[in-house]
């Protein structure tokens, strides 16, 4: 198949960037969308173009180490659902379609290089708060706390959360509400996060406010693009843990 | 809980004063409905019940009460907005595509300054305008007052269309205001979803159907 | 001949005191001392990042660097079925000395019993400790842990967290390193590859490494060094690994000096998603469970190009129940890649290239129902379909073998010290447990044993029986590694010729793959040898690389891991030619049964290869640690 790509193309954090336009021809429709960038790059390393490669993040290249991640035709991810970009197939999309590639855009998120952004601001966000407090060697025996089937499972699906920013990439506020609220409500779930459980959602809400991101307007673009399905009911959860934490009698 | 230090401490507070104040208004909206459906009853219903109200010293404690929450409600949604604003400072070439959001839920700002100036006018023309209850031979009670502006094709207009902008803020308002106090569990949110529809069809269907019916009553 | 400069250091006694016993012996340093010393982590996996955030919580004063852009991100998050321990919450006569026997056998005797028993020794340590870090693992209705059998294991110890065992595992450490953080105790510096070692007098002291974002090449000295770097499975440029994965670290220490173990011992994964088309980065892997209901064959006649569901039955050739009819499709990894390598070979390989064989379910599917299969394997078809486009419910599924671990890697001694003092390797990057061939959910084990509960102690001996001295990052040793670097970075930015990395990359791979993949003989590998300088010339003559040097620029970093592969591939060739056996996951076709199965050479290659550096292009210096086995009798892996 022939495409068209449109793709924001950007030296540095400060250089103004643009979108640029590139044509690929012959492109096997069994590839990944990150492939066919490869393809690109090779074709502009050997051209010697101008341009030079597209920088963009990606590693495990299937969909669990949550580096990769661009808005493919305004969409975080791309057009299907729970899916990551390197998960992206080109038969997903047609012959002579015209592709507009641009990277996640947040203030927390500023641009490293054409599609390539910083992302630390996750990382902080978990540095206050996103862990149980144990060191190495403290720990009782893992069966002598039980946790039941269904809290497990719950955590679970919280835990499963990648941090690839797609969330706030799709956000109208670039709220972090989502990757927050997977944390807090995985570790909220589990009896070995309780004893942290208001202080952790306290402090991490106040992360996310000083990292710059946005508030939640709960509308529900975050969990559309999610490639790990993590949900709004996550998010009221934190709300609900953020409150009672602020509501509850100081002496136990 | 020490409310300056909630709502300038985080968004989350913040967000906690919008969806409280909102679902306080949101009961008064409802309460202030079905005593309002009493126009279809008859002007002596009506201005009996208006008297009623005004009756209470106390209305006057609560209409103050409901101004606060509205301050509150306003101020905190000027700040949250321009601080959303701020978390992307470059947008998007290419639109962003809406999934799970509506135009409703995307211009919650937009609509509530239309309401914010509806309820300025509302207040204006219906609060304190020219009624007396106590000369009610004279037809200008608060029900003929009523009459009056409604038989006014502009003024209808305009109130109609506040009614439908004030379903939309609500139908995203009251889904939003659960999961922001914490109320809406995972499996359930599609019933909150769905509750919230229904609320805001009442209200804003509600609402209409009083410039719709007296309009109308006027021309025939 | 055993060389006396390898010194294992393995402490006497019985098997299952040594650990408690060397535990004692080890040194430990004044708590209130051990602010004092700077600990340089690279790599925040599972070792490193639960190496890093173990020193930080004992009061070292930790830096750890990672080339992600961020920590949470390495490729042990990948990991997909589980980790083992012995627990023995079935009842099923689960034992620490079981889980030992099973990972010596499982390694072909190629690994150290002391090492293999301590780990296994750990291994319940691990979970209780992963459970407080509030890893949500999979658990049974009444609230205890569940577990489930492995990779042919009898029964079952394996503990898992969905088909996400590793990103669990990965996060908890992560966590727990975030944790150490924000306490300001780790300085965590992410998008920063390793460039360099620093040696004064002989000892670890520092590391350099190269910002991405800025080009800037930076000092950092250390009283310890610990390397978590991972495996070198890219060097066959297609693997199960993250295109990021690198040799670098490994290879660069072993310039300075350290000794590189087994080089040659890779693990290759029998059930990924075969290659289409000539632009796949890298190959998927599905969970190794799906052979518990499906049947392997290829059509009988070569150069059947038929639809598979129009094959009838007596066309074709279930090669693995035929050749091995106890253990038919569930033989191990090696075996059932190797086979499924002949079958290919003799042209009777399916799918676009040849590569491939058939994985069919039809049976089960008929015999279970196909809601059975779905509640099993789920979400391994869908992956398969989401991938190939292919529905494994109507058209048995296309598997082919990919290199998905690398047991070689750094010698270490008992204390995970390479023969450079200050130099500790952990997890995938050394080379010690695994022996010739891993089990499954074993490569978990040992990374966070490693991290959590080896390195903390062996780095405190360490540090409590060296005298405490200072380095400058102006020290002249670090100086003189700067330029090294700077002028290799402008080397590489200065050839200027017409090919891309990824170019020379894959043609490396493909080599290797060819002739030190699944099958080697002598001729194969001599030829590799041959041939490699032949690329690494033609890379340093014609490479082009865009952009510039003092800029982000990931060309630039994938040539400079291009240019280790490129060399690295030489030692790995010489090992499998110095091995003259056939073991675990290195088969020499010139060893083998008359049945076509591995013939092991205890008398001659009972020992770990360790590879000392000579002057590139020339043979490395061989040194031999003889392995002693005490507590296991030495078998023959039977399958038949």
């Amino acid at each position: 198949m022939d495409i068209v790509l449109k793709i924001w193309r950007q030296k540095s954090a400060t250089d103004k960037g643009a979108m640029q336009e590139y044509q690929l021809k012959d492109i096997s429709s069994d590839m990944s969308f990150l492939e066919m960038l490869d393809v690109l790059n090779e074709k502009l390393i050997v051209e010697k173009h101008p341009d030079g490669p597209v920088a963009f993040d990606s590693d495990c290249r299937e969909g669990i180490c949550g580096t990769c991640g661009v808005m493919i035709n305004g969409r975080a991810h791309g057009p299907l659902d729970k899916t990551t970009t390197c998960q992206l197939h080109m038969r997903s999309f047609k012959d002579k379609d015209t592709i507009y590639v641009e990277p996640f855009r947040a203030k927390s998120f500023s641009i490293i290089r054409d599609l390539t952004v910083d992302r630390s601001s996750f990382d902080k966000i978990i540095q206050r708060g996103g862990y149980v407090s144990v060191t190495t060697g403290g720990a009782c025996d893992a069966n002598s706390v039980l946790v039941s089937k269904e809290q497990a499972d719950q955590a679970m699906d919280n835990a499963a959360c990648i941090g690839c920013g797609a969330c706030v990439a799709s956000c109208k506020n670039a709220s972090a509400m989502l990757f927050t609220a997977a944390k807090v409500s995985h570790l909220g779930l589990l009896p070995q996060g309780q004893p942290e459980r208001f202080s952790r959602v306290d402090n991490m809400v106040k992360a996310m406010v000083d990292e710059g991101f946005g508030g939640c307007t709960n509308e529900g673009e975050c969990e559309a693009v999610c490639p790990k399905g993590i949900t709004l009911g996550s998010i009221a959860r934190l709300n609900r843990d953020f409150l009672y934490g602020k509501i509850k009698p100081r002496e136990l | 809980m020490n409310y300056i230090k909630l709502t300038t401490s985080s968004m989350i507070g913040e967000k906690l004063v919008m969806a409280t104040t909102g679902m306080v208004m949101m009961l008064f909206l409802a309460g202030h409905l079905v005593g309002n459906t009493l126009l279809f009853v008859g002007r002596e219903e009506f201005n009996l019940y208006a008297d009623f109200l005004n009756s209470f010293k106390m209305v006057y404690l609560v209409e103050a009460g409901l101004m606060l929450v509205l301050v509150a409600h306003v101020w905190s949604a000027i700040r949250l907005t321009l601080a959303n604003k701020r978390a992307r400072p470059v947008g998007y070439v290419i639109k962003r595509k809406a999934i799970n959001s509506t135009w409703m839920s995307s211009h919650m700002a937009h609509t509530g300054v239309v309401i914010l100036l509806f309820l300025i006018m509302h207040i204006a023309s219906m609060k304190l305008g020219p009624w007396d209850n106590e000369k009610i031979k004279h037809a200008d009670t608060l029900y003929d007052l009523v009459l009056k502006l409604f038989a006014d094709p502009i003024y209808s207009g305009i109130y109609l269309v506040c009614m439908i902008l004030l379903g939309f803020h609500l139908h995203h308002a009251m889904k939003s205001s659960f999961i922001t106090l914490g109320v809406a569990r995972k499996h359930r949110l599609d019933c909150y979803a769905k509750a919230s529809l229904l609320y805001s069809l009442f209200i804003s269907i509600g609402f209409s159907s009083f410039p719709v019916y007296f309009y109308i009553l006027s021309i025939i | 001949m055993t060389n006396k400069k390898l010194q294992s250091s393995i402490p006497e006694g019985k098997i299952e005191n040594k650990w408690d016993k060397h535990k004692f012996n080890l040194k430990l340093v004044n708590p209130s001392n051990r602010r004092k010393y700077d600990v340089m982590v690279v790599g925040s996996g599972l070792a490193g990042a639960s190496a890093a955030s173990s020193l930080a919580e004992m009061g070292y004063n930790v830096t750890c660097i990672c080339y992600q852009d961020s920590s949470r991100r390495a490729h042990s998050i990948a990991a997909q079925g589980g980790i083992n321990a012995t627990k023995n919450y079935h009842n099923d006569g689960d034992s620490i000395y079981r889980l030992f026997y099973d990972t010596i056998k499982g390694g072909d005797y190629r690994s150290r019993e002391a090492n293999v028993y301590r780990l296994a020794q750990l291994s319940g340590d691990i979970i209780d400790q992963c459970v407080a870090q509030g890893v949500p693992f999979a658990r049974d209705y009444g609230g205890t842990l569940a577990n489930r059998s492995f990779g042919g294991a009898q029964l079952s110890r394996t503990f898992y967290a969905r088909g996400q065992t590793g990103q669990q595992l990965l996060l908890g450490a992560y966590s727990a390193l975030s944790r150490q953080v924000g306490l300001g105790k780790v300085k965590m510096l992410t998008r920063r590859e390793f460039v360099d070692l620093v040696l004064v007098d002989g000892v670890a002291r520092g590391v350099l490494c190269r910002n991405h974002l800025t080009g800037k090449i930076e000092r950092h000295s250390a009283h310890a060094i610990c390397l978590a770097t991972g495996g070198y499975s890219p060097v066959f440029y297609l693997s199960t690994s993250a295109v990021g994965c690198n040799v670098t670290a490994a290879y660069r220490s072993y310039k300075r000096g350290a000794f590189f173990a087994n080089p040659s011992f890779t693990q290759i994964h029998p059930t990924c998603i075969p290659l289409s088309g000539n632009d796949q980065s890298k190959l998927t892997l599905m969970s190794e469970s799906l052979r518990n209901d499906a049947r392997v064959w290829v059509p009988k006649q070569a150069g059947d190009k038929r639809d598979p569901v129009e094959i009838v039955e007596d066309e074709r050739d279930y090669f693995l129940e035929r050749k091995y009819p106890s253990f038919g499709n569930l033989v191990p990894r090696d075996v059932a890649s190797r086979n499924a390598k002949m079958v290919c070979d003799e042209g009777r390989g399916v799918g676009e290239n040849g590569l491939a064989v058939y994985m069919d379910f039809s049976d089960a599917i008929n015999r279970l129902g196909r809601k059975a299969i779905e509640e099993r394997y789920g979400n391994l078809f869908d992956m398969y379909q989401h991938i190939t486009n292919e529905n494994p419910y109507q058209t048995p599924m296309k598997i082919s073998p990919a290199v998905h671990y690398t047991m070689g890697g750094l010698w270490v001694d008992y204390n995970l010290m390479s023969n450079i003092p200050g130099l500790f390797v952990l997890g995938e990057a050394n080379f010690s447990d695994h022996g010739a061939n891993r089990l499954g959910a074993s490569a978990l084990m040992q990374g966070l044993a490693d991290g959590y509960f080896i390195a903390p102690y062996a780095l405190g001996n360490y540090l409590a029986t060296q005298e405490f001295s200072q380095v400058s990052t102006e020290d002249e040793a670090f100086t003189k590694a700067n330029e090294s670097a700077d002028k290799f970075f402008e080397r590489l930015m200065g050839i200027k010729g017409n090919k891309s990395a990824k170019y020379f990359h894959k043609k490396l791979g493909t080599l290797l793959w060819d002739k030190c993949g699944m099958s080697r003989n002598a001729e194969g590998l001599r030829e590799a040898l041959a041939k490699i300088p032949e690329i690494r010339k033609e890379f340093w003559s014609d490479l082009s690389l865009p952009g510039d040097i003092d800029e982000f620029n990931p060309e630039l970093e994938h040539a400079s891991r291009v240019a280790d592969f490129l060399e690295f591939a030489e030692i790995m060739c010489h090992d499998a030619l110095n091995r003259e056996e056939s073991c675990g996951g290195h088969f020499r076709e010139e060893h083998q049964t008359e049945g076509a199965e591995a013939q092991r050479d205890d008398d001659n290659f009972s020992y770990v290869a360790a590879w000392q550096y000579q002057e590139l292009g020339e043979k490395p210096i061989l040194h031999k640690e003889e392995l002693e086995f005490t507590e296991v009798v030495r078998t023959r892996r039977q399958y038949k």
